[in-house]
């Protein structure tokens, strides 16, 4: 499996959440790396840059960008990358790994096993395609009937949230199937008489695609 | 990419820990699905198995049967299937996808973009294959300096747990070489009610 050089996060959240993303040049050589945030429609308001030496982290100063609107990001560097991300505010921690189609979190038939009734679910879907992506929703109940179905278009490199006014407050799965390629996460909140409030989860979709591996974005 | 009719979960926790554990049918026929709990060693000490519709879900009641000893958990089905563990403890909660190696949460080498200096640093690694495997850590610090290395052996489906005092408690980075595939967690303890827990990246 190659290792990528290229990692999305579908969000750096706005308002009262600190965001902290950090990166780590993988490879034995010094990596030039990018770091470019995008908003909802996909339009580059932000970017920096900084030089890595082998196994070197760097926390992209993206925060205080983001403080008035969400914006995504996307770290691109010349040599293979990873990196994490942590959305804090009190006890609530939103933790997600950056996505990438080589690490297996970028496709185009994304499932999050769970939906729960009574708690906040919200997601985010990032389109990462230089073209605009058909983005169709399927609900779930814990039996497998289908609740809904909904559907949306998203720019490129932009983005989508929907949450549970959309899926229905449902105890079931979610599913999103799209013809281009797309990272997506799920933020859980925790609500009601069995989820103590101040507990949060983040996850991205898995990939179910049935096709064979796309290749790398150049 | 194919979907894996096999997942793991490296840690099922004892104590006052309670796990949730849930998968689904990811297929248009129904699905017979077994649940087998291992210890550290990698002993089968418990199964269940459920037949799942088209994306029907099932929450392997796991949790009760194993409250006195940490365990392994692999999920196996005759079709594709996905699922998700929590792990609560009062505002911590543990989540993790089930892993395998279709996913790409399964390998030889992998990668853990964070340590932190201060807070509690567990990992756990899960050995998926009837072979005993050699691990390596390398803790690196922040600038990529090796702060700390030191190897295991893991017994067949068997497990082995880290702490801070092992890594050194750096603020930096974390990798694993080993010579079977394993998956690894890290569960990360800010030490006021928060934890978050990760799958180790693959870098094979």
């Amino acid at each position: 499996m190659p290792l990528t050089n290229r990692l999305f996060y579908p969000q750096v959240a706005a308002g009262v959440w600190a965001d902290w993303v950090q990166v780590v040049n993988v490879s034995g050589e010094i990596s030039n790396v990018k770091a470019i945030a995008r908003n909802r429609d996909g339009i580059v308001l932000w970017y920096a840059d900084k030089e890595l030496n082998p196994f070197q982290g760097w926390v992209i100063p993206v925060e205080p960008v983001s403080k008035q609107q969400d914006l995504s990001l996307e770290v691109v560097s010349n040599k293979a990358i990873v990196g994490e991300r942590h959305c804090h505010l009190g006890t609530e921690v939103l933790a997600f790994p950056g996505a990438s189609i080589e690490m297996g979190t970028v496709g185009k038939r994304l499932f999050f096993p769970e939906l729960v009734a009574e708690c906040l679910d919200w997601f985010i879907v990032f389109n990462i395609n230089n073209a605009e992506a058909n983005v169709n929703v399927i609900v779930r109940d814990d039996n497998g009937n289908i609740v809904r179905q909904f559907s949306n278009k998203l720019r490129h490199m932009g983005s989508w949230a929907f949450s549970d006014q959309e899926t229905g407050r449902v105890q079931g799965t979610l599913e999103i199937i799209s013809d281009q390629l797309i990272a997506a996460e799920r933020h859980l909140h925790y609500q009601g008489t069995y989820h103590p409030n101040g507990v949060a989860v983040g996850q991205l979709g898995q990939v179910i695609d049935i096709d064979p591996l796309p290749p790398p974005i150049i | 990419m194919p979907v894996g009719n096999k997942i793991y979960f490296p840690q099922i926790a004892a104590g006052v820990w309670a796990d949730w554990v849930k998968v689904v049918n990811i297929n248009d026929l129904p699905s017979y699905v077994q649940a087998i709990v291992r210890n550290p060693l990698g002993q089968i000490v418990w199964n269940a198995n459920s037949t799942l519709q088209p994306y029907q879900a099932w929450v392997i009641p796991v949790d009760s049967a194993f409250p006195q000893e940490n365990v392994s958990l692999t999920v196996v089905s005759e079709r594709p299937i996905v699922g998700e563990r929590h792990c609560h403890l009062g505002t911590e909660v543990l989540a993790f996808p089930g892993a395998s190696p279709e996913m790409k949460t399964v390998g030889t080498r992998l990668f853990f973009p964070e340590t932190v200096y201060g807070c509690h640093d567990n990992f756990r690694l899960m050995n998926i294959t009837e072979y005993y495997a050699y691990a390596t850590v390398i803790s690196r610090d922040i600038n990529g300096f090796t702060f700390k290395r030191f190897s295991n052996q893991i017994p067949p489906f068997g497990l082995w747990i880290f702490l801070d005092t092992d890594i050194g408690n750096v603020q930096g980075t974390l990798e694993i070489f080993c010579t079977q595939p394993i998956v690894g967690e890290r569960h990360l303890h800010y030490g006021n009610g928060v934890a978050v827990g990760q799958l180790g990246q693959v870098l094979s």
